[in-house]
């Protein structure tokens, strides 16, 4: 095996995959361009060919001299001291660091800014390990507070509404009272 | 020059409102900066809509300031908390993010100040004197394949800097590349790789990337330690740097401020390249260069100084040729058309008097970092004492925001999410974010001028190459290539 | 594959024809009698919400801003500009169709609307699925040359020089297969039977540049958009694509002159809003859009970006027949160039 880490394993199957099932799905854009010559594919193509050989290589490296960073690489870093996980409640807690601003971000469009940030920005805390319920409150009106003061009173950005109701007539009171607001000063 | 020059500054200080407009980029540009989670970006793309209320020389001017302030900006965030506001930071980072774990933020943020401010200065300088006639030759000479062969030669040197080894390199630019074809390809509009989703006919841009890979892994990187108990505080320090320190280092600051020039007229890598180069050098020449990467001055210094000293060279291609070297450039482009204007060298002979307000200003921009940033930044120091749980979400709802605004797609929301994870994970692996990035970045430019070059010569490679800065470049970047693939197979690993 | 034009377009030429004469006679007065119209159940009690499908600085960007301000300033309801590019003009019309039916969401599309549903009819609509509020830009293209240029000088000797270069000659077009730009060229290529490399550009900047700086031979574009460059005398145009000769480019020749018989296909801008919106909301945002194209500041919009030249305006009646004329028009060229039409 060489000096190959599973690591090493792992990380070939994925540029390759990513390289086979790109070119794949290359071949439903596959028609031709009047004008040009090489069509929609042949860039992203040659991308997908240089990125499967270079793949091949990079195990190559990994196989012969190992893993380490070579001699005179800039800006290149090992590893600070990586986090053991012990118990699956562990994956457990980072999956859900990892997934909730996902799921939080798929909302955005159903739901809105206005009605999902509150809610979002305290199960973050809670899935970050804060327990305290004062903090968790305070906290999420302090920064919602700041976010709807900076963004929609004073620099009047377009945030995303929601398109369901009841979270898209929550954007719309929002925005009125804002207008009424504008109208008093 | 000199009147020009000095008319521009008339000009400038001679109308409260426009001093006002000076002022405000200034402030805004540090404070969005040293914001983690928002940079310059995201003030610039808010602004956007209300510069259609200014005149043109004020929006340009608004966006030029705030380019110089928030390049400077975005090393405070790199330093105190390992996120870089733009990806020119990055490479300060390195060095920056380990003074502040080790109680020596101080010193950092201080070297940051004073290095971006003279690199910008001096870069100013330049750019008032080279811009006017490499815009006239640049009109004439530079096209479709030039263009091309820039990117190329641009992607051959950033691939070899970043990557725990060249093979890593080049996967991240690679894959930079790949996400760029995303969206609608650049001759046909037709739609690639949208897996059926129909935003992605719009692409990935790359804001929300640059924000994912560098400011939402960063948080949950430390959120994973957070939630293992393994978060330890960054050390609050109001230190700076003594004159003798900083003047240990004038080789360093005169080193880079000489890369981050020439880096800095490449169209579309800029200031990041510029910045990654000033380390690189720095470290070639260093005696020391194990300590690089552990909280050494020096670091900081070469990258801060190199990126500002690009800031000045990256408005000759946008005005001279009307091609961003960055993201806030790519803005500024925006910022003309909405005034119907053209960057590129007609803007030199229909509108002399804006150009040189936009250069006056830049100049006392970088100038006024070091008056300001200096009060500003012990202010600023005071982000190290907000609690975590309290900053880390505070980041990312203010990332969430700045991916959505520019372009109003919570398809950004979402791809920021996603390259966060992907950083999160690459990062422990040895691959390079910044190459990502800058595949992305260039990829799009990239496929286009090829494209174009390759219908203008009709596919004649022999036309192509009668073209001599081409050739030059072609073969620079196979040459570069060609160097790095020797190494890939005949350098050893570091010795730990 | 040779396109057969003649049999083509009369109903688009009768819209067309009709558009120019009336422009003749009802340039300058403002259409719409009534100054101002109570809102309907205090509507809009809020800001409206401007979903624009292209970034700010394009021409849709800057026919967005006027029209908002010209709106706020009739009204004083504003208007926040929501940009959304990408996708050709798809990723906004895709969002919009999402956004609530209330009349607060109001869009800002162009033409590529109805060709995008032309080619595939799943596509929105824009007279069907949409209400016309207002079409506030009408314009036509043009072909262009540097006014340095010594190789040819115009039309007809432009023509001879591409058919000498075999191929070789270039123009400077748009990047979108079966955009009117594409389209147009495809007509003008084969009725005058030349063979020109259209090279893609997607962004505007670009494509000047490329012909000021000599890297191609000429540049397809519409008079708005190239304005600035022309009153600086560094492009002319050599070819006008309209029935007839507009005033300010009378000395400019027309395709049909040049012996190219095919009905032009036009860029227009317009507002809309949703077919399911309250009827009486639609009713003022028709009001408020229409009679805001009169006012000053917009007008002056339009004088700056020759889109006074022909008559650019029409009501939801108007605007209702110009797209689907358009479809009509569209959906049999795609048919002869071979494209899958859904």
């Amino acid at each position: 095996m060489g000096k190959l880490s599973r690591s090493d394993i792992f990380e070939a199957i994925f540029w390759l995959l990513i390289a086979v099932i790109f070119f794949v799905v290359s071949f439903s854009f596959n028609q031709p361009i009047e004008i040009y010559k090489f069509g929609a594919t042949g860039w992203p193509r040659v991308i997908l060919f240089l990125m499967a050989l270079v793949a091949l290589g990079n195990f190559y490296h990994a196989y012969s001299k190992g893993s380490k960073a070579q001699e005179g690489r800039v800006g290149a870093k090992e590893n600070d001291e990586p986090i053991e996980y012990t118990s699956i409640g562990q994956y457990f807690k980072t999956g859900m660091v990892l997934i909730l601003p996902l799921l939080y971000a798929l909302s955005l469009k159903p739901v809105g800014f206005y009605s999902g940030t509150p809610i979002f920005i305290a199960l973050i805390m809670i899935a970050w390990g804060e327990r305290r319920v004062r903090f968790i409150l305070t906290n999420t009106v302090l920064i919602y507070a700041i976010l709807i003061g900076l963004f929609m009173l004073v620099l009047n950005a377009p945030l995303p509404q929601g398109n369901m109701s009841p979270f898209y007539d929550i954007s719309a009171f929002m925005l009125k009272t804002k207008t009424q607001l504008d109208q008093m000063f | 020059m000199i009147e020009n020059f000095l008319a521009g500054t008339a000009t400038l200080f001679g109308d409260p409102f426009t001093i006002g407009i000076f002022v405000f980029g200034v402030l805004g540009g540090m404070l969005f900066g040293a914001i983690p989670g928002v940079s310059m970006l995201t003030l610039a793309a808010i602004l956007l809509p209300f510069t259609a209320d200014l005149s043109p020389a004020q929006g340009v001017m608004l966006f030029a300031v705030i380019y110089c302030t928030g390049t400077y900006g975005g090393a405070i965030t790199a330093i105190l908390f390992n996120i870089p506001g733009a990806p020119e930071n990055a490479p300060t980072a390195f060095d920056g993010y380990p003074m502040t774990q080790k109680g020596m933020a101080g010193k950092a943020v201080g070297a940051a100040v004073l290095c971006s401010a003279i690199g910008g200065v001096a870069s100013a300088l330049v750019m008032m004197s080279a811009t006017e006639p490499l815009a006239q030759w640049a009109i004439m000479n530079i096209g479709p394949p030039e263009i091309f062969a820039l990117v190329f030669f641009g992607l051959a040197v950033a691939s070899s800097v970043g990557g725990r080894t060249i093979w890593k390199g080049w996967l991240s630019v690679l894959l930079g590349l790949l996400i760029a074809t995303i969206g609608q390809d650049p001759v046909g509009g037709i739609n690639r790789f949208n897996f059926g989703y129909s935003d992605l006919a719009a692409g990935i841009a790359f804001v929300p990337a640059i924000l994912g890979f560098f400011a939402v892994s960063e948080i949950f990187i430390q959120a994973e330690k957070n939630v293992s108990g393994k978060y330890l505080a960054p050390k609050f320090n109001v230190d700076f740097p003594s004159f003798f320190e900083l003047w240990a280092h004038k080789i360093a600051v005169v080193r880079s401020i000489l890369v981050g020039f020439f880096c800095g007229i490449l169209p579309g890598i800029g200031a990041t390249l510029a910045a990654f180069m000033g380390y690189g050098e720095a470290v070639r020449w260093s005696k020391n260069k194990a300590e690089f990467g552990t909280g050494k001055l020096e670091g900081v210094i070469s990258s801060e100084t190199a990126n500002n000293a690009a800031t000045g060279a990256a408005m000759i291609p946008l005005l001279a040729l009307g091609l961003p070297g960055g993201a806030l450039t790519a803005m500024m482009v925006a910022v003309f058309q909405m005034h119907d204007l053209e960057p590129g060298p007609l803007v030199f002979y229909n509108s002399p008097e804006l150009i040189w307000i936009v250069f006056a200003a830049m100049f006392y921009a970088n100038l006024s970092i070091l008056f300001v940033g200096l009060i500003e930044t012990k202010t600023i120091l005071y982000l190290l004492k907000i609690p975590f749980q309290f900053l880390a979400p505070m980041i990312l709802m203010l990332a969430s925001i700045g991916a959505y605004i520019s372009r109003g797609l919570v398809l950004d929301v979402i791809v920021m999410f996603i390259a966060g994870i992907i950083g999160f994970l690459l990062r422990r692996s040895g691959y390079s974010i910044p190459g990502i990035v800058l595949g992305l970045i260039l990829g799009k430019i990239g496929e286009q001028n090829f494209a174009q070059g390759m219908q203008m010569v009709h596919y004649d490679l022999g036309t192509y190459f009668s073209r001599p800065i081409c050739t030059i470049l072609i073969v620079a970047g196979v040459l570069t290539l060609l160097k790095s693939l020797h190494s890939a197979f005949f350098q050893k690993p570091k010795v730990t | 594959m040779k396109l057969n034009f003649k049999k083509q377009f009369s109903t688009l030429a009768l819209v067309t024809g009709f558009a120019v004469s009336a422009s003749m006679s009802m340039a300058g007065e403002c259409r719409v009698a009534e100054a101002s119209m109570d809102k309907p159940g205090g509507f809009p009690d809020r800001a409206l919400t401007m979903i624009v499908p292209y970034g700010p600085g394009g021409g849709s960007g800057q026919v967005a801003a006027a029209m908002a301000e010209a709106v706020t300033g009739l009204t004083g309801v504003s208007i926040n500009r929501d940009h959304k590019p990408g996708g050709s003009g798809t990723v906004g019309m895709t969002a919009y169709m999402a956004a609530p039916a209330d009349g607060y969401n109001v869009l800002e599309h162009i033409d590529d609307a109805s060709s995008a549903h032309a080619l595939d009819s799943s596509r929105p609509n824009p007279a069907e699925d949409l209400i016309p509020l207002v079409v506030s830009q009408v314009t036509f293209s043009q072909i262009y040359i540097r006014s340095n240029e010594t190789r040819y000088t115009d039309w007809p000797s432009f023509v001879e020089w591409v058919q000498a270069q075999n191929g070789k000659a270039t123009i400077a077009n748009v990047s979108k297969e079966g955009s009117m730009e594409r389209v147009i060229m495809k007509f003008i290529t084969e009725a005058s039977d030349m063979q020109i490399q259209q090279i893609s550009f997607d962004k505007g900047a670009p494509r000047y540049g490329a012909l000021l700086g000599g890297q191609v031979d000429a540049l397809f574009e519409q008079p708005g958009d190239v304005r600035k460059f022309l009153d600086a005398g560094n492009f002319k145009p050599i070819l006008t694509v309209f029935n007839e000769r507009p005033g300010v480019f009378s000395d400019v020749p027309t395709h049909r002159e040049m012996g190219m018989d095919f009905e032009p296909l036009l860029r227009f801008r317009g507002f809309y809003v949703h077919k399911g919106a309250p009827s009486e909301r639609v009713d003022w945002l028709k009001w408020a859009f229409q009679r805001a194209y009169c006012e000053d500041s917009y007008q002056a919009f339009n004088d700056s970006k020759f889109m006074n030249v022909i008559d650019s305006y029409r009501d939801t009646a108007g605007a209702i027949d110009m797209i689907n004329a358009a479809i009509v028009q569209y959906r049999d060229v795609y048919k002869e160039m071979g494209l899958d039409v859904k």
